[in-house]
C-alpha cells in the first residue's frame, strides 16, 4: 500500500514536472478558444453550406446536398465578389510589400526624427478603418485635395467612390495605405537582424547599393516576405471595413457592387438576407480559395529558396 | 509512458475547460416555474404579485427620437404591474439587421421592434414576425384610437402585425433660403417646376436636387405618375418606366447629385452641407436637421406630381418578434410605448404624426412646419415591394446606378423588364 502510494506521488511528480506537461499546460486555453470560437463555427458553417436555412426558421433547416453551390456559381454578383477579391489581393499585396520594404529600409537608416517618421508610419495601421475611409471619402470627394491631385496624373476629378471604374483602386488605396505600417513594422525587425559583415563583405567585393540590396537584403528577409504576402494575401481576402463604409446606407458593394468582395457578399446574403446557408456555402468556397492561393504562393516561394 | 499520461491529463483539463466555457456560453436558463401551491384556507383570497418582466425594445433613430423613447419607456409598471420596457438602441437601421441574426440564434434579440413598413412585408412573409390579435385580446387592449388606415398599413392576410406608432405621406424639402436667394416665388407643384428651379440652383458645387438612388426615393417618384411596383406585378408598368426615365432627365442635364456622388451615406447629410436644395425625404428631417444643421431653414411641402398626386406612406410600428418569450406582455409594452403621452412627447419633439386621430389633428398645430403634408395623407400609399424585398432592391438600386454613375446603354425599360423576369 505504501509502495504504491509512493508509485502515485512519483508519476504525479514526474508528469507535473515534465516539460511536455508545462507546455500542454500553457497552450490549452488558446486550444480551447480556437475549438470554440474557431473550429466548431466551421464545421458548424460546413454543415450548413448543404442546408437550405434561412436565420429566421432555424429549426426547419433541410438537406439539399450541392443546391446551395449550384446557387453560388450561378449567381454573377458571386463571380464579381470573388473577381473583386483575386484583384485587390493581385494589386494590394504587392504593392504594401514593396512599400513596407522600402519605408523599412528608409527607416532603418540613422536620419534625423527616424522614430517620429516611424510613429507616422505605423499610425494609420491603429486607426479606425471607418475613420479612416469617411476622411478618404470626403478627400476623394470632386473637387477636393486627392481628387484634384489624381487628375494630374490623369485619373478624371470625380467622386471616387461614386465612379464605377475607380471605386475599387479607392478601396486598394485606402487598404494599402492602413496596412503598409504594419508590414514596415514587420521588415524593420527583419533588416535590423542582418548581420552587417554581409554588407561589409560586399563592400569589400566592390558591390554597389543595389547589388548588396539583391545578394544580401533580399535573399536574407526571403522568410520574411514569405510571412509578409502569406499574412497579406490573408487579410487582403478579409477587407470588409472600408467597403461598410463607403457602403454606409446604401447597397453593400456599392456602386452598383464594383466594391463587393467575398466577406460582403456573405453579409449581403448569409446576414442581411439572413439565407445562412447559401452564405455558408459562399464562406467555404472563400475559405478553399484563400487555402489554395496561400499554398500556391508558399510553394513558389519554397521553389525560389530550393 | 509519460507522454501518454501527459496526453490523458491534457485531454482531461481540455474536457474541463470546454465544459466550462459551453456553460459559460448557454443561453439564461429559464426562470423555474414556481411550484404549485396548495390553496391556503384563509377567508381573504390571497392578492398575486405580478411576475416581473422585462421586455427589450430594439429601435434607431436620431438622437432625440431615442431621448425621448428612453424617457418613454420608463414607468410601464403603472399601467402594467411588474413590467418594465427596457430600450435596446441601435445605431441605425442597418446595425439593427445586420445583428439580428446573430441575435437570434444566440436568444438576445429584442422583444420588439420599431419599424417602418417599408420592408416588413419581406419579414411578416418570412415568420419572423408575429400576428398580434390573440395577444391583444389577452391583454385587454383597446386598439380602437388607433387610426384604421395606420392598422390596415399592418395589417396582412386580416392579422395584425404592428401596434402603429406614427403615420405619416413621405415629403419634398427645400432649403428655403437658397430658394429665397434665387427668388423663385412659389414652391414646386410638379416635376417640371422643380427641374425648372433646379437649373437655377445648380450653381458651384451645389445641385438643383438630391435623388438618393435608393429604393425609398425611387417608389416616391413612381407613385407620382401613377405607377407602383404592385407587390412584384407591376414592376415594369408603363408608369414605373416614365418616372425613372424623369430621373435619368435631372442627371442627364446635371441637375441632380446622389449622396454617393457628394461623398456622403444618405440625401439628409447632402442637404445639411449644402450641396443640394431640394430632395424628397420624409418626417426625419426635422430631428436630424434640428442637430446637424440648425441654422438650415427647410421647407416640407406635398410630393410634386408628374401625372398624379402620390407618394409613399410611411408608418412606425412596434412588431413581435416570432422569438419574444412573453408575447401578452410585448404587446403591452408595445401598448405603454404608444399611449398619448408617449405619443404626443415624440410628436413635438421628432416631428412624427401619431397614428391616433385625436392626437393627429393637434400634430400640425404642434408641427407647423408640415402643415402642407396633411393634404397628402389621402394620397399616400404602401411601398407595395414584393416579398423578396432585399433581392428586388439590390437588383433595383444596381441597376440604377449602373445606368447613371456608370453611364450604361441600358435602356429604363430594359432594367425594368429584366427585373420583372426575375419576379415573374
Amino acid at each position: 500500500m505504501k509502495n504504491a502510494a509512493n508509485r502515485q506521488e512519483g508519476i504525479l511528480k514526474r508528469i507535473s514536472d515534465s516539460d511536455a506537461f508545462i507546455g500542454l499546460l500553457f497552450v490549452t486555453p488558446f486550444v480551447a478558444l480556437w475549438i470554440v470560437w474557431f473550429f466548431i463555427p466551421l464545421i458548424e458553417s460546413f454543415l450548413r453550406s448543404f442546408q437550405d436555412a434561412n436565420f429566421i426558421t432555424l429549426e426547419t433547416a433541410s438537406f439539399i446536398g450541392l443546391d446551395n453551390y449550384f446557387t453560388l456559381f450561378e449567381d454573377r454578383d458571386f463571380f464579381r465578389a470573388i473577381t473583386n477579391s483575386l484583384l485587390l489581393v493581385a494589386v494590394a499585396v504587392p504593392v504594401q510589400t514593396l512599400m513596407a520594404l522600402l519605408f523599412a529600409m528608409a527607416l532603418n537608416r540613422e536620419i534625423p526624427g527616424k522614430g517620429f517618421f516611424r510613429t507616422l508610419y505605423f499610425l494609420p495601421y491603429v486607426t479606425s478603418p471607418i475613420a479612416v475611409a469617411t476622411v478618404f471619402m470626403i478627400l476623394f470627394t470632386q473637387g477636393n485635395f486627392f481628387s484634384v491631385l489624381m487628375s494630374y496624373l490623369g485619373f478624371p476629378d470625380t467622386t471616387w467612390t461614386a465612379n464605377l471604374t475607380l471605386a475599387l483602386p479607392f478601396v486598394m488605396i485606402l487598404y494599402v495605405w492602413q496596412q503598409v505600417g504594419f508590414f514596415m513594422v514587420i521588415y524593420l525587425a527583419g533588416l535590423q537582424g542582418i548581420p552587417r559583415e554581409l554588407y561589409e563583405a560586399c563592400q569589400v567585393d566592390g558591390a554597389n547599393a543595389l547589388q548588396k540590396f539583391l545578394n544580401v537584403t533580399v535573399p536574407v528577409l526571403r522568410p520574411v516576405t514569405s510571412f509578409v504576402v502569406t499574412v497579406g494575401i490573408i487579410y487582403a481576402f478579409q477587407i470588409f471595413d472600408q467597403v461598410a463604409a463607403i457602403s454606409r446606407y446604401g447597397q453593400l458593394g456599392s456602386p452598383a457592387g464594383r466594391t463587393s468582395t467575398l466577406i460582403s457578399y456573405f453579409i449581403q446574403v448569409g446576414i442581411r438576407e439572413m439565407e445562412i446557408g447559401l452564405g455558408s456555402a459562399s464562406i467555404v468556397v472563400f475559405f478553399l480559395l484563400i487555402l489554395g492561393v496561400t499554398m500556391i504562393q508558399r510553394r513558389l516561394l519554397k521553389e525560389r529558396d530550393a | 509512458m509519460r507522454t501518454k499520461t501527459g496526453i490523458k491529463i491534457f485531454i482531461t483539463v481540455l474536457a474541463l475547460i470546454l465544459g466550462l466555457l459551453l456553460t459559460g456560453c448557454a443561453r439564461e436558463a429559464a426562470p423555474e416555474q414556481e411550484p404549485a401551491q396548495e390553496p391556503t384556507p384563509v377567508q381573504e383570497p390571497a392578492v398575486e404579485e405580478p411576475t416581473p418582466v422585462t421586455i427589450r425594445v430594439g429601435l434607431w433613430g436620431s438622437e432625440e427620437e431615442l431621448n425621448a423613447s428612453l424617457e418613454n419607456a420608463q414607468g410601464a409598471d403603472s399601467m402594467f404591474p411588474g413590467l418594465t420596457v427596457e430600450i435596446q438602441p441601435f445605431p441605425s437601421s442597418e446595425d439593427f439587421w445586420s445583428n439580428l441574426p446573430a441575435q437570434i440564434a444566440a436568444k438576445t434579440a429584442p422583444d420588439i421592434v420599431k419599424l417602418t413598413n417599408e420592408g416588413a412585408f419581406e419579414f411578416i412573409e418570412k415568420g419572423l414576425f408575429v400576428p398580434i390579435d390573440n395577444y391583444v385580446a389577452d391583454a385587454g387592449l383597446d386598439l380602437g384610437t388607433f387610426a384604421q388606415s395606420a392598422k390596415d398599413i399592418w395589417t396582412v392576410d386580416e392579422n395584425l402585425y404592428g401596434i402603429p406608432k406614427s403615420v405619416m405621406p413621405a415629403m419634398f424639402i427645400i432649403n428655403q433660403d437658397m430658394w429665397d436667394e434665387a427668388g423663385l416665388g412659389e414652391p414646386p407643384t410638379t416635376w417640371d417646376e422643380v427641374r425648372e428651379a433646379a437649373r437655377t440652383l445648380t450653381q458651384g458645387d451645389t445641385k438643383g436636387i438630391i435623388i438618393n438612388l435608393h429604393e425609398f426615393h425611387l417608389t416616391n417618384w413612381i407613385l407620382t405618375f401613377g405607377g407602383g411596383w404592385g407587390n412584384g406585378r407591376t414592376i415594369n408598368s408603363d408608369a414605373n418606366v416614365q418616372a425613372l426615365e424623369t430621373i435619368i432627365e435631372f442627371y442627364d442635364e446635371g441637375l441632380a447629385i446622389t449622396p454617393k456622388q457628394a461623398g456622403f451615406g444618405w440625401d439628409g447629410e447632402v442637404f445639411a452641407n449644402l450641396r443640394g436644395a431640394m430632395s424628397t425625404g420624409g418626417w426625419w428631417y426635422k430631428g436630424y436637421l434640428a442637430t446637424a444643421a440648425p441654422d438650415i431653414n427647410a421647407t416640407f411641402i406635398p410630393m410634386p406630381m408628374g401625372t398624379t398626386r402620390g407618394s409613399t406612406s410611411h408608418s412606425d410600428a412596434y412588431v413581435v418578434l416570432k422569438d419574444a418569450v412573453d408575447r401578452v406582455s410585448a404587446v403591452k409594452a408595445a401598448y405603454w410605448l404608444t399611449r398619448d403621452e408617449a405619443l404626443e412627447s415624440i410628436m413635438e419633439r421628432v416631428g412624427i404624426n401619431p397614428a391616433k386621430p385625436a392626437l393627429a389633428s393637434k400634430f400640425y398645430e404642434v408641427n407647423p412646419e408640415f402643415a402642407a403634408i396633411e393634404a397628402m395623407v389621402p394620397y399616400s400609399k404602401d411601398f407595395g415591394y414584393p416579398a423578396d424585398t432585399r433581392n428586388f432592391n439590390l437588383l433595383l438600386v444596381q441597376a440604377m446606378e449602373e445606368k447613371i454613375l456608370g453611364g450604361t446603354d441600358i435602356t429604363v425599360r430594359e432594367i425594368l423588364d429584366s427585373i420583372q423576369e426575375e419576379f415573374n
